[in-house]
């Protein structure tokens, strides 16, 4: 069954690190909204009615007024079957968070939430320039947990420049005295376009040393897996049976609709990508114009893609899978399979081929490995 | 033959020559207009592109003048200082040249010496100037170069521009009243002066050649006096803008020969043909045997490509016999070729053509000029690979090549341009002022110097204003010394150089800075050492990776992530795996790019 993502837009303030597509005018909200609708309504059948999930990302889905998320909601519901739904999901912004707002979400119909906290340092989030404080953030959880939302997710960030392991620590325990049952915990990445890249181009901040990131990753892993949480994807770790059903969705190659300016599609093979513009994206809408790109994915894409997205997880590739492809990958596939299994590197488990823990952090060179060009 | 008029073109690299000969083409109706492709004598995909003329060409014009009609015969000449010996023996087929040179530039070192080999074979020169419809030209002072080097009246002196086409009826006039008829005598035995060959892959090998003595008809029995093989010429005839076959080309002309010879070797540039009976008992004077005057390694990525190579590097060989190669193997490398060119940009070239019509994927090893070893018990070897150097307690000395070289620049850079000379171990024999502002600097040299990153920082200390030519003056004594690079303890036989004694130091430390920027990070540590036998001398480290994750992929991110994942897998298929190191192709050439 199929996810549906809604890309919202709209920030107040961009983050430092961020390369989400975004804008900061938020008046062009409703002429947004209604191109959103329009889009919804000309996706019908993309994929089958009977959806599984949605989520609604950005950008900033929480400076969205109740009204707005209901007229969106009510064209969903004009093209999809709510029957089947397990997972809704808005990412919110802690400051955006009142009882209110809460309510209100809970009566939409979300049952999940993904709260950007990023760290429990006021120096760090200011660094990053997040629009909230750490007390704001730990208020937000608790708020959010009243009002009855207990499947919640936090993201946090680290391998951030002159973070100490000291300030790390604190946010990683923080987020567990919280008692949230999902966390994404990203790795910083200087992303280009972002401010952060600029500043890495012009020698004013400098990646953190590897040995840094390792150590902060394993502090992250101890930390978690003693508090009980599983690590089921590189960056993120919940606790048994929390897993974010929208996003295990992209790792395991089921279809998606992505709608907004910037969102990725992905059925029958073809991936199509809307234009990361928005008044293009609300002109070319409302003037009947193409509005998206598309690729259709060779047999090599969905080889290399299956592999990439299945050694992320803790489960990994799941090996009859593989049987699907012609005889000259599973040659490769096999021969390099061995050589890392050899090299201590992944593991065969249960007919699932992973990545073993000491080799995490070397998931990407391990994934381009195995990859046909 | 009076009618005949044989000329070359001495232009320096952009002045226009092949912008303006193909306007030479276009006003005498050789070619009705310009086709799809610019500049038709350039017509290898390299020349195109970097816009100079690699190999020699030659076309046929029909012109009236006067109410008579004249043949016109351009031999296009290489612009490049890799090929002075094939300029040579076009120049040699000539009675004149066109001097081009760019109004807004002046003339250039290059140029200087192509002409001088021009007045050395009494070519009558039309110097012309190009680029006049420049706003940047500056006629008055490149007159006063031009008459400074060749001693003509002003008034000699022709305005033109490929572009606008200005001048063009002008040069060929002048070609007509002032370029002597070629002299000859067509009852004389005969004699054919080869100055290119081209290899065709329905025809053979295609030789190119001015009648200096006697006729030339189709099927006669004739000899190539160098190599003394006899064929019968199948085909003969005129080079229009394609081959126009005849039944016999008298004194005078200038044509070609389709004989059946399969292999590029047998056809050599300078070469006399002449008739099995009643030929010609003396060959024309200037052959010479090219030699290669830089070697370097060529592997395949994969060494199951290594017969691959071989089968392209035969194909390059057919159509290029200045290419010379013979098998060798390194330590690192695996199977490969040791390859003898004419110089750098000749080994670009063979590299290019190796990627882009062969599709072979070879690592290049620093190039190296050839050593003459002269050992304790007298004997001398030529030595073309560091790593072939005997023992050095065999070695009683090493000769290297030396070059007399002529560099052309501005007066405010020289300076900077002696203090390149003094490093890299010239000696000043000549100096003398163009005009107030230019002035030309002769040298000695050893080429080795000028094989490393001479040319390149000639041109930047000089602004790109200095020029640059040379020609090969014999071997000298030098005291030189091996200089290893060690990748986690290990030799790297591909990266040995031999080097002046005076210069190790320096280099070893600068090629281990340049190989840790080169050389990417990989899973463990990477030692880089130079050593000087056993002793090292520098040392750099290329830390291990203990990160290499994406941090999120989720939908938006599928496609990007999976792109960049592809374009690494792709870079690291390309790297050469050197013990447990993987070291990519351009760390070979490291000592080159040193800044």
């Amino acid at each position: 069954m199929a996810g549906v993502y809604i890309h919202i837009p709209f920030c107040t303030q961009k983050c430092g690190y961020c390369d989400f597509y975004s804008i900061i005018r938020l008046k062009d909200k409703s002429e947004f909204i209604d191109a959103l609708v329009k889009e919804i309504g000309l996706r019908a059948g993309e994929v089958d009615e009977k959806i599984k999930t949605i989520y609604f990302g950005g950008g900033t889905p929480s400076l969205l007024k109740k009204e707005e998320l209901v007229i969106i909601f009510n064209a969903l519901k004009e093209v999809y079957d709510f029957s089947f739904l397990e997972e809704i999901t808005i990412e919110v912004n802690p400051d955006d968070i009142t009882t209110e707002y809460l309510g209100d979400l809970k009566e939409i119909g979300f049952n999940r939430l993904s709260m950007g906290i990023q760290s429990f340092n006021d120096r760090i989030l200011t660094y990053m320039n997040r629009r909230h404080g750490a007390e704001e953030a730990k208020i937000a959880v608790q708020l959010a947990k009243i009002a009855g939302f207990t499947n919640m997710s936090i993201d946090l960030i680290y391998g951030i420049p002159k973070m100490t392991d000291q300030e790390w620590k604190h946010t990683i325990d923080t987020a567990i005295e919280l008692d949230v049952i999902h966390i994404s915990a990203y790795h910083l990445t200087f992303e280009p376009g972002t401010p952060f890249y600029k500043n890495l181009k012009r020698n004013i901040v400098s990646e953190i040393d590897d040995k840094e990131s390792v150590s902060q990753y394993n502090t992250l892993i101890t930390k978690l897996t003693s508090a009980k949480f599983n690590d089921y994807e590189i960056s993120n770790f919940c606790k048994e049976g929390f897993e974010s059903k929208h996003n295990s969705n992209y790792w395991t190659g089921n279809s998606y609709v992505g709608l907004g300016p910037s969102a990725h599609s992905y059925t029958n093979n073809r991936r199509r990508w809307n234009v990361s513009d928005l008044k293009k994206y609300i002109t070319n809408i409302s003037q009947d114009k193409v509005f998206y790109e598309t690729e259709t994915l060779t047999e090599k894409d969905l080889y290399n893609e299956l592999i990439m997205l299945g050694l992320r997880t803790s489960k990994g590739v799941y090996l009859n899978s593989m049987n699907n492809f012609s005889a000259i990958f599973m040659d490769e596939f096999k021969q390099i399979k061995q050589k890392n299994i050899k090299a201590k590197k992944l593991i065969e488990e249960q007919g699932y081929l992973k990545v073993r823990r000491e080799s995490k952090f070397l998931t990407d060179q391990i994934i381009s490995d195995f990859f046909i060009v | 033959m009076k009618n005949i008029r044989n000329f070359c073109i001495i232009a320096h690299i952009d002045h226009g020559k092949s912008t303006l000969a193909d306007r030479l083409l276009e006003y005498t109706s050789t070619v009705s207009e310009r086709d799809a492709q610019a500049q038709v004598l350039d017509d290898m995909d390299i020349e195109r592109e970097r816009g100079i003329t690699i190999k020699s060409h030659a076309i046929q014009m029909d012109y009236e003048l006067n109410g008579e009609q004249y043949v016109l015969n351009l031999i296009d000449t290489p612009g490049h200082v890799d090929f002075s010996y094939e300029v040579s023996r076009s120049i040699a087929a000539c009675e004149g040249a066109l001097l081009i040179v760019d109004s807004t530039q002046g003339i250039q070192a290059q140029t200087i010496s192509n002409l001088y080999q021009a007045i050395e074979h009494d070519l009558h020169i039309i110097p012309v100037m190009n680029k006049m419809d420049l706003p940047n030209a500056m006629p008055e002072e490149v007159e006063d170069q031009i008459i400074d080097l060749i001693g003509c009246d002003r008034d000699e002196i022709v305005r033109a521009s490929g572009k606008t086409g200005e001048g063009v009826d002008d040069i060929l006039e002048a070609i007509v009243d002032k370029v002597p008829a070629p002299v000859g005598d067509n009852k004389a035995p005969l004699q054919c002066l080869i100055f290119d060959s081209v290899f065709n892959s329905f025809r053979g090998i295609i030789a190119y050649f001015k009648v200096v003595n006697g006729e030339i008809h189709k099927g006669d029995l004739v000899k190539f006096m160098a190599t003394g093989k006899e064929y019968y010429a199948d085909e003969i005839g005129v080079l229009r803008l394609d081959m126009e076959p005849r039944k016999v080309l008298r004194t005078g002309d200038v044509g070609y020969i389709i004989s059946g010879i399969k292999t590029s070797k047998e056809v050599k540039v300078g070469d006399t043909i002449t008739q099995v009976k009643g030929g010609c008992d003396a060959r024309i004077e200037g052959f010479e045997e090219v030699k290669p005057m830089v070697f370097a390694g060529v592997y395949p990525i994969d060494s199951d490509d290594y017969e691959d190579l071989r089968a392209s590097m035969e194909k390059l060989q057919l159509n290029d016999a200045s290419l010379t190669f013979e098998p060798e193997s390194s330590a690192a490398l695996g199977f490969g070729f040791r390859c003898g060119f004419l110089g750098m940009l000749h080994m670009e070239i063979i590299q290019e053509r190796l990627d882009r019509e062969f599709d072979m994927n070879v690592i290049t090893t620093v190039p190296n000029v050839p050593y003459i070893v002269h050992t304790k018990k007298g004997e001398e070897l030529e030595v073309h690979n560091p790593s072939g150097l005997p023992e050095p307690t065999v070695v009683d000395r090493i000769d290297e090549p030396y070059i007399h070289a002529q560099i052309i620049t501005k007066s405010e850079f020289i300076g900077q341009v002696m203090t390149l000379c003094l490093n890299k171990r010239g000696e000043l024999q000549k100096q003398h002022y163009l005009t107030s502002d230019r002035v030309e600097l002769n040298y000695t040299m050893p080429l080795a110097e000028i094989v490393f990153d001479f040319y390149d920082k000639l041109k930047s200390i000089s602004k790109g204003y200095a020029s640059f030519d040379y020609y090969s003056t014999g071997f000298k004594q030098a005291k030189l010394i091996k200089l290893d690079i060690l990748l986690n303890g290990e030799s790297v036989d591909a990266l040995s150089t031999l080097i002046h004694f005076d210069n190790a130091y320096t280099l070893g430390r600068r090629m281990c800075e340049k190989l840790q920027e080169l050389i990417p990070r990989q899973q463990f540590d990477i030692a880089i050492q130079a050593a000087i036998g056993a002793k090292i001398i520098a040392r750099e480290t290329v830390k291990a990776v203990r990160k290499d994750v994406t941090a999120k992929c989720y939908g938006g991110d599928i496609s990007r992530k999976r792109k960049l994942l592809e374009k690494q897998k792709k870079g690291k298929k390309r790297m050469k795996q050197v013990g447990n190191v993987e070291v990519p192709q351009k760390a070979f050439l490291a000592v080159l790019k040193l800044d």
